[in-house]
């Protein structure tokens, strides 16, 4: 007997199964995945925003030199002429015999040196990246790009696009973040510098955060993503501290901590105007400095009060594929009236403290495991009044469509604001 | 230096030309990688799966699974895509990770097929090799397919008998996604005969009548071997191109200066050196194409190019005054002086330049 129910579960029934027993269906590794088009990201997060081969290239005045087969390179064809980054990708494409003998990686500093011929301008760095070949191969790539290294004159970093890793101890996302900061040596510490990582695009820099920053001291704000200059990016080293906003920055984060002494804290993106200005007050309370967002608190209030005036009891979906954890937003939007109906997300033991906290609010909003096999029969069970996120609006159309999903990152009372901002745009 | 790209990009693989002959049959085809290959499958390489639902998944193979060789993990996977899916046949599509283990395709369908009762095909592709090489082995595979016991167990006859087969009809390899239904309508005015394209806008059933079609036509190389053995065997009629008849035009053809150099998939570029030589454009037009190229359907001066040096070389020193090729190779001939006229070639660039594509056919 066919079944052509597209898998879902309530939020209630998650905070009831807990952290330890998430259901097969959101872990990738049970089954097979499918890859709706809303759910491309997943299996190849390059496809759409960032994937390893374009964080590398985070790296200010760095190219890439992609060495695998042809499969592994062939979205780059399109991403990078779209995105602005081909002249910054090569590529040394593996045959079967390289797969026998391993001459591919012999050929590595030739192509090194044939890239330096033509790259203008000359790259401060070349990542070379390997795929999951050389993964099973156990190819020992930091040897090799040290030995390219001495031969080229130009300093090589390996990176590794290793997605059969991809629930593994150090995935992939998590590993190239590593690699991005990998170049920073110690110096010393400048009290008046901090370093921002966590997302590969900057953050809106007129988000409130950098003002209250600046307000408390701090002259010197980093971010790699918002850097052209690699003499810029090795500045970095001279913060005094590092603030992460993404957990999965956290590993390079105690990488540093470990390397060159640089400490870290943890923020996370949030919604909730009410936790924000928490996160503040906490965050301030630890570096010993004081943040008065009263004024930003207060405005994000009051727009939120109009927000929920205007659109209380719509109902919401969100999706994985924006700018937000979809649990945390979910909670925000029951908080003020609305309903989150749908979400479409995959569920790790980071969300539950906000699905616990979204089981209260709106216990009764379905969850669907975007990649479950099932979802090749999902169509939109009843329209939504607002859909958020890339994956939600293509799979809920016909409301008030908000992808949410620009490289610009949001973040704090801004954050907010801009998202209800977008939502009214849609509205309009 | 083999291998190297300074200024172009991969192709299409492998992988992308098998996944594409399967997909609109109604199959489970499953991906054996990690992910990532099935994403650039489906965001890249296939424009119907925006608009066509098709059970196509990936393996999520992990470390452990290649390490370990653990084949039963991924036939108890596809349970619940058997359990979700009316499928009539499974398709496993390889790529490196399955190559570098040495996966046993043969093994793999043989098991699925046990524990499941449908029909499976295994195609070994491996990523490394272009997407005509894929196409080739799908284009087998189907006929394998057709053969099977558990197959025509389950799928009949088509309801509409044909007499016409087009082979090679996938998006990697023609103009647009229109160009299935416009050949049809070409076949059926010029012969009389109805026809169907196999893989577009073909039906599960329409497999099951291949051999009673009494002409197949192919319009890429990589269905050239297929189709002759086809011929061959039924006493069919083998007949290569697009039927382009004189109401088909080339709208570039005032903008062409000094001799012409085509890339692209040879069968099509073939058809535009006709075209051009049918309207009086008697200048030398040679053929050249990254992809496979079939020597009984090349003239003197057509090439197979292996590397982008190759390609560059020779456009430098061709002394051709006009390239007809996809936007994408330009990018390697910035140097050079020539009249390019823009021919996309989806297998080369995507969805990229699909809308500067000048033929409406």
């Amino acid at each position: 007997m066919i079944n052509e129910t597209p898998y879902s579960i309530s939020v209630a029934e998650l905070k009831e199964l807990g952290k330890d027993n998430i259901p097969g269906e959101f872990v990738p590794s049970c089954h097979l995945i499918y890859s709706s088009p809303a759910t491309l990201s997943y299996n190849s997060p390059g496809a759409i925003g960032f994937g390893v081969k374009r964080a590398a290239l985070v790296i200010p005045e760095s190219v890439m030199l992609l060495v695998a087969p042809a499969c592994c390179g062939r979205n780059s064809t399109i991403l990078s002429s779209e995105e602005g980054y081909a002249d910054r990708m090569f590529y040394l494409e593996m045959d079967e015999t390289d797969l026998v003998t391993g001459r591919h990686l012999n050929m590595i500093p030739q192509a090194i040196n044939e890239i330096l011929e033509v790259a203008d301008p000359r790259p401060e760095v070349v990542t070379v990246c390997t795929t999951c070949v050389d993964a099973l191969l156990a190819t020992d790539l930091e040897s090799i790009c040290m030995d390219a290294e001495e031969k080229c004159g130009v300093r090589v970093v390996p990176s590794y696009m290793y997605a059969l890793t991809r629930e593994g101890r150090k995935p992939p996302m998590t590993v190239i973040r590593q690699t991005i900061y990998s170049l920073l040596e110690k110096q010393d510490r400048m009290p008046d510098r901090v370093n921002i990582m966590g997302f590969f695009s900057a953050l809106d820099p007129e988000n409130e955060f950098f003002a209250l920053l600046r307000k408390a001291g701090i002259k010197e704000i980093y971010e790699a993503g918002a850097m052209d200059k690699f003499s810029d990016y090795q500045k970095i080293s001279s913060a005094n501290f590092n603030i992460v906003l993404d957990k999965e920055s956290n590993f390079a984060a105690e990488d540093l901590k470990n390397r060159i002494d640089m400490p870290y804290i943890e923020l996370a993106r949030l919604y909730d105007p009410e936790k924000i200005h928490k996160q503040y007050q906490l965050f301030a309370k630890a570096i010993g400095v004081v943040f008065d967002d009263s004024a930003y608190y207060e405005e994000a209030l009051k727009r939120v009060e109009e927000f929920k005036n205007k659109y209380e009891g719509c109902t919401v979906a969100i999706g994985d594929m924006c700018n937000a954890n979809s649990f945390e937003l979910a909670g925000f939007f029951a908080k003020c009236g609305l309903v989150p109906k749908v979400l479409f997300s995959n569920v790790t033991v980071e969300d539950f403290p906000y699905i616990n906290r979204l089981a209260d609010l709106a216990g009764d909003a379905r969850v669907y495991a975007g990649i479950s096999p099932s979802m090749v029969h999902y169509r939109d069970p009843e329209k939504v009044d607002i859909a958020i996120g890339k994956d939600a609006c293509i799979y809920c159309d016909a409301g008030i469509n908000v992808d949410w999903f620009s490289e610009k990152q949001p973040f704090g009372f801004k954050g907010l604001i801009d998202l209800i901002d977008e939502i009214e745009r849609g509205n309009a | 230096m083999k291998g190297f790209f300074r200024y172009l990009s991969p192709f299409s693989p492998d992988q992308s030309g098998a996944s594409a002959v399967f997909f609109e049959y109604g199959g489970i085809t499953v991906i054996v990688d990690a992910g990532g290959c099935t994403g650039n499958v489906c965001g890249f390489d296939e424009p119907r799966w925006f608009i066509k639902k098709s059970a196509v998944y990936s393996a999520g193979l992990r470390d452990m699974d290649a390490i370990l060789g653990r084949d039963e993990r991924l036939i108890e996977k596809l349970g619940d895509a058997v359990d979700t899916v009316d499928a009539n046949f499974i398709a496993l599509i390889g790529t490196p990770v399955p190559a570098v283990i040495a996966t046993d395709m043969t093994g793999l369908k043989k098991m699925a097929e046990e524990k499941y009762g449908l029909p499976v095909v295994g195609i070994s592709t491996n990523g490394m090799d272009t997407y005509e090489a894929g196409e080739k082995k799908g284009y087998k595979a189907l006929l394998e397919l057709k053969d099977d016991p558990l197959f025509k167990e389950r799928v009949k006859e088509p309801a509409d008998q044909f007499d016409v087969c087009v082979w090679g009809m996938t998006p990697l390899n023609i103009p647009s996604l229109e160009s299935a239904a416009m050949m049809r309508e070409r076949i059926e005015k010029t012969c009389g005969l109805k026809a169907v394209t196999l893989g577009m806008d073909s039906d599960i059933t329409d497999i099951a009548g291949i051999e009673n079609a009494k002409i197949h036509y192919c319009v890429s190389p990589s269905s050239y071997d297929v189709v002759k053995k086809l011929c061959e065997k039924t006493g069919a009629e083998m007949r290569i191109g697009f039927e382009n008849g004189e109401e088909c035009v080339l709208p570039f053809e005032d903008r062409i200066k000094g001799d012409v150099l085509i890339v692209h998939q040879q069968i099509l570029a073939n058809e535009i050196r006709s075209m051009l030589r049918r309207d009086g454009i008697e200048n030398r037009t040679d053929v050249v194409s990254f992809f496979e190229m079939i020597p009984e359907l090349s003239e003197d001066g057509d090439t197979y190019i292996k590397s982008e040096k190759e390609f560059t070389d020779l456009v430098k020193n061709g002394n051709y005054g006009t390239i007809i090729c996809d936007p994408l190779y330009m990018r390697a001939l910035k140097d050079t002086e020539i009249e390019h006229i823009s021919l996309p070639h989806f297998a080369v660039s995507g969805e990229m330049y699909a809308d500067e594509n000048p033929l409406e056919w």
